[in-house]
């Protein structure tokens, strides 16, 4: 983390983006890490171990719950209204972390939680753009 | 409904009835302030799901900004070494 905070590199439009994809990462990391029991959170440390960019002491649990359904189960009557609804499940089942091996009900529940954890997330992220701001505008000749 | 409340947890079941499905989403709905209507209106399903989607879609694209605008303003701040201390502090 010492490189993210210094100085002393060169300006130049990779490092800033590489800069962005590390805090992107650290918010990530810290998302999976703040709600221990959830699936979603314990699917998302599934996957950036996965990726290895989880250190090893984080609790990784070795039995997740089996999956109960791979697919959101037909509706007794297909119809197009039902397909559609269908669809935009199978959509939420992508956008939540470890959705796609979620039933139903779990699903929903997962999703408000996630929901609320990425607002947090937003919130603190915000609340640190705000701060740094306040930092550089105190320091008077920046625009 | 207990009853299908223990059948819908087995692997084996392959089928859930649309009353199921609306009670879920209104329950979803009831979570989720954004997805309340100001009036009463009923909101289809489909469309509850969608906007969720779209909401979890925005929450992400807004993380992506924010690491952006992070790492500039990272960039140009000139921060004494406590501050830059506590900022470390909130990342790990």
């Amino acid at each position: 983390m010492e490189n993210l905070l210094s100085n002393a590199s060169p300006h130049s439009e990779t490092l800033i983006e590489e800069r962005g994809k590390r805090i992107k990462l650290a918010a990530e990391v810290g998302l999976a890490r703040s709600s221990g029991g959830r699936l979603w959170a314990r699917a998302l440390r599934r996957r950036l171990h996965r990726q290895r960019k989880l250190p090893q002491q984080t609790c990784i649990a070795k039995n997740s719950t089996p999956p109960l359904m791979k697919e959101v189960p037909l509706v007794a009557d297909v119809t197009e209204e039902k397909e559609e609804v269908q669809d935009r499940m199978r959509a939420l089942q992508r956008l939540v972390p470890g959705g796609e091996e979620m039933e139903v009900e779990r699903l929903f529940e997962e999703t408000a939680d996630y929901i609320e954890a990425l607002q947090e997330q937003v919130g603190v992220m915000r609340a640190l753009a705000c701060l740094l701001d306040g930092i550089e505008s105190t320091d008077g000749d920046k625009l | 409904m207990s009853s299908w409340r223990s059948r819908s947890r087995q692997s084996n079941t392959s089928r859930i009835s649309d009353e199921q499905i609306n009670d879920l989403v209104s329950k979803l709905q009831m979570l989720l302030p954004e997805t309340r209507t100001r009036n009463n209106d009923r909101v289809s399903s489909a469309k509850v799901l969608q906007e969720t989607c779209n909401y979890i879609k925005n929450l992400h694209r807004e993380v992506d900004d924010l690491s952006e605008r992070l790492a500039e303003l990272l960039e140009t701040t000139d921060m004494s070494s406590s501050q830059a201390a506590i900022i470390r502090s909130l990342f790990m």
